[in-house]
């Protein structure tokens, strides 16, 4: 039996050979769905504004490229019910508009749209170059 | 003669691909020609090569044209949108290379263990 021949009946059958198997160079290690990717930069996003208070639990992403995400969660320190808030931010040709709870919608200025602003930034610059290991300016693969 | 060709966003979406679109407040672009049939000369024998030069010119004017901080800070937001097309092309690429696809057997062999015999 030639050698070559073995080899593919030790894949097939599940020798241990096969556990040792390579993965093809052009081939990446790992799969991570949409969702993942989203929680791998949320990390991220969450820690922009700041440290989070005990108790609360903080998301802020970039759902497309027209529309960002911030979501808090915490609870009532009185009556220990949960309580969420989700904003969702849209880029407009007039301006950035701030959708909440309630059919509240206003266009942001001021302190708040130059603070979402400095955070949208940092989020591209850390999430290119640490989640997608991509230079931040060209979008080009960083050099390993 | 003149005519002006009013310039859309469209027309002013980056080359490189990252999906911003660049807006002025209030600013009216518009680029002159000397005429339709200057347009459609010798000259300018593509759409394309019009088009490019419509973008140019365009660019420039935004350029030179005022910009509120506001609309500078809107900008700045909707580039950093481009994260989510950098998400998108890795997303892709993992689709090209889905495990549920097995390559064929003499490919594994071939990549693990090169074609000795």
């Amino acid at each position: 039996m030639s050698r070559l021949l073995k080899r593919v009946l030790l894949l097939l059958v599940g020798d241990p050979v096969a556990a040792q198997l390579k993965m093809p160079k052009n081939r990446p290690l790992k799969k991570l769905t949409e969702r993942e990717l989203l929680q791998l930069e949320s990390e991220i996003g969450a820690q922009l504004f700041g440290d989070v208070p005990e108790g609360h639990r903080r998301e802020f992403f970039c759902l497309d490229p027209k529309t960002w995400i911030w979501y808090e969660e915490w609870k009532d320190p009185k009556t220990g019910k949960p309580m969420s808030t989700t904003t969702r931010y849209e880029v407009h040709e007039k301006g950035i508009l701030k959708v909440q709870e309630g059919a509240r919608y206003s266009f942001i200025e001021g302190a708040e749209l130059q603070n979402l602003e400095a955070a949208t930034r940092m989020y591209y610059e850390q999430v290119v170059r640490r989640v997608y290991g991509r230079d931040p300016r060209t979008g080009l693969p960083l050099a390993a | 003669m003149t005519d002006k060709l009013k310039i859309t966003t469209e027309h002013l979406m980056s080359p490189h691909g990252r999906g911003e679109t660049l807006l002025r407040e209030n600013v009216e672009v518009g680029v002159f020609v000397e005429s339709p049939e200057h347009y459609r000369s010798d000259h300018l024998r593509s759409q394309a090569e019009a088009d490019e030069l419509k973008i140019r010119a365009a660019r420039k004017m935004l350029e030179e044209a005022p910009i509120s901080p506001e609309m500078q800070r809107r900008n700045n937001i909707d580039l950093a949108g481009g994260v989510a097309l950098i998400r998108e092309q890795v997303l892709a690429q993992e689709k090209e290379y889905d495990p549920n696809t097995p390559l064929a057997l003499e490919d594994i062999v071939k990549d693990n263990y090169g074609l000795a015999e």
